[in-house]
């Protein structure tokens, strides 16, 4: 052994210690049994369906991330500024919306809402009629008013949190209200928020399997119908949850890299 | 018993063979109209009653109805309380293992459902790609819809028929695949009052389920349920029953 081979071990030790390294053989070994002691060769006849149930399953999260999160800055918003009728209302809806099972309130707008609009005399001959007799509209809108009552939550928390000296400081340069609240508060709100935030979009992730009970033709859609048809139980499930971790895993990672862009340590 | 009832006929002086042969139908006491359902004086009413009664009568035997829970009606078959069944039980490799079934009386096919002015047609490629076609996953519907059209065509999978019915009255979907027996009691409702029946499954590779009464094995009333069978629907009785419930034709089958 010589003298310069110790520290490069010592650094492969710190990055691959022995515990890391037996649990990935673990990982690989049990991969293997799965890719190996299982039948796939159901597989190919679903992958189309699958791709496409993927690409829909993405789509209806991002949509209502995105929408959820622009409902979620003005009820974060008005419990901190409004000590009146405003605050009431954003605090009722947040209450509301999380102390509801999400699957629910999804057969609600489904099922509920949306079979009443389709009521309405003459609705079927407007140029809304297509997307309302889709599910996924419905789909979006509750999945992304469920994100915006807890997001909301958080902003309340991240507004409530910045302190008053940095406002009061662009203040004083002479900035007017809407120049602070973009410049100074919301940017230092969401750094705080960030990660409890980006919690909230790997726990959405997950939620969307649910809009298969509504019809959309997602992801988990294409799995049980997979699982109707050949009668397997595990393959088709390992798979999807295979497919949920990668997914969860990549996001996990991406969002760690822009905390650790905008994160507070530093600055 | 028997030999009681035989004294009995010799007592009264009667030859054996001028007496019908006394049967009891067993009936599901649940309600399954317009198949059977009982009224609040005991009496039965519905498709099959009168059916049942119609070939009875044609094959010289005399026949009671009795309900009987659904989940014990095969066990009751077996321990002589009733002597057939005739309550829309369909005929199934697994049953035909423990009872012997007579020739089917009603076949139940699969039908396309959808508003009444809808125009479908499930053979016309055109008609098939501007329809939004809805069927309940995990039925042979899926299996027969998904080979039909070789997954060419976007199906909306539904998990249970209640809902794919609400759906269809929302408008969001235009036509169900859906068993014919099955859906009736929708059909028949009010809220189903503006849909029927567009079309019907005919084709080999889907045959029908197909109903028929259920007997004790090597019953000898098989046979003589299987003639007054073929009589009625010769004679046009059964057409006359099956008018007052359905129109459709709910025989389905090339009549004898």
């Amino acid at each position: 052994m010589t003298a310069l081979a110790l520290p490069t071990r010592r650094r492969l030790r710190k990055v691959m210690p022995v515990y890391r390294m037996i649990y990935i053989a673990i990982g690989l070994a049990t991969l293997y049994l799965i890719v190996t002691g299982l039948s796939w060769d159901w597989l190919p006849k679903y992958l189309p369906k699958l791709w496409t149930g993927f690409q829909i399953s993405l789509a209806i999260w991002a949509a209502s991330v995105i929408f959820g999160f622009l409902i979620a800055l003005p009820l974060g918003l008005a419990q901190v500024l409004s000590r009146g009728p405003l605050r009431w209302l954003s605090v009722a809806y947040c209450t509301t919306l999380r102390g509801t099972p999400l699957l629910m309130q999804l057969w609600l707008f489904y099922y509920g809402l949306g079979a009443m609009m389709t009521q309405i005399p003459g609705i079927r001959s407007t140029v809304l009629w297509p997307y309302l007799r889709e599910a996924w509209p419905f789909a979006v809108l509750a999945l992304s008013l469920n994100f915006a009552a807890y997001a909301g939550e958080i902003m309340r928390g991240a507004f409530a949190g910045v302190g008053r000296g940095e406002i009061e400081a662009g203040k004083a340069f002479g900035m007017s209200s809407t120049k602070v609240f973009f410049r100074i508060w919301l940017p230092l709100a969401l750094r705080q928020a960030l990660p409890t935030l980006a919690g909230e979009t790997v726990m959405q992730l997950k939620a969307i399997p649910l809009v298969a009970t509504v019809t959309v033709p997602e992801m988990y859609a294409v799995i049980s119908q997979s699982r109707h048809d050949t009668l397997l139980t595990y393959e088709p499930l390992l798979l999807i949850a295979g497919i949920y971790l990668s997914l969860t895993f990549l996001l996990v990672q991406a969002l760690a890299a822009v905390e650790r862009r905008f994160s507070l340590a530093k600055r | 018993m028997k030999k009681t009832a035989l004294t009995l006929a010799l007592a009264f002086g009667l030859a054996a063979p001028a007496l019908a042969q006394d049967l009891k139908i067993g009936i599901d006491s649940a309600p399954y109209p317009p198949m059977s359902w009982q009224e609040a004086d005991g009496s039965f009413h519905g498709f099959e009653v009168e059916l049942a009664m119609a070939v009875c009568a044609a094959a010289a035997l005399n026949c009671t109805h009795e309900g009987v829970a659904w989940n014990g009606i095969i066990p009751a078959l077996e321990t002589n309380k009733i002597d057939m069944i005739v309550s829309s039980m369909t005929i199934t490799p697994k049953r035909q293992e423990v009872v012997e079934f007579s020739d089917p009386y009603v076949s139940s096919n699969a039908i396309y459902i959808g508003h009444k002015d809808f125009v479908f047609d499930p053979n016309d490629p055109e008609i098939i790609k501007n329809t939004r076609l809805a069927v309940q996953t995990g039925t042979s519907h899926e299996d027969y819809l998904t080979r039909k059209f070789d997954g060419q065509v976007d199906l909306k999978i539904y998990q249970a028929q209640d809902e794919q019915l609400a759906d269809l009255v929302a408008g969001r979907i235009d036509v169900v695949l859906s068993g014919r027996m099955g859906s009736l009691a929708f059909l028949s409702s009010e809220e189903g009052k503006d849909f029927k029946a567009l079309a019907m499954v005919e084709d080999e590779t889907y045959p029908p389920l197909k109903i028929g009464a259920a007997f004790r094995k090597g019953d000898a009333n098989i046979a003589k349920f299987n003639e007054g069978l073929k009589t009625v629907l010769q004679n046009g009785t059964y057409d006359e029953i099956a008018n007052k419930y359905f129109d459709f034709d709910v025989y389905g089958m090339p009549k004898p």
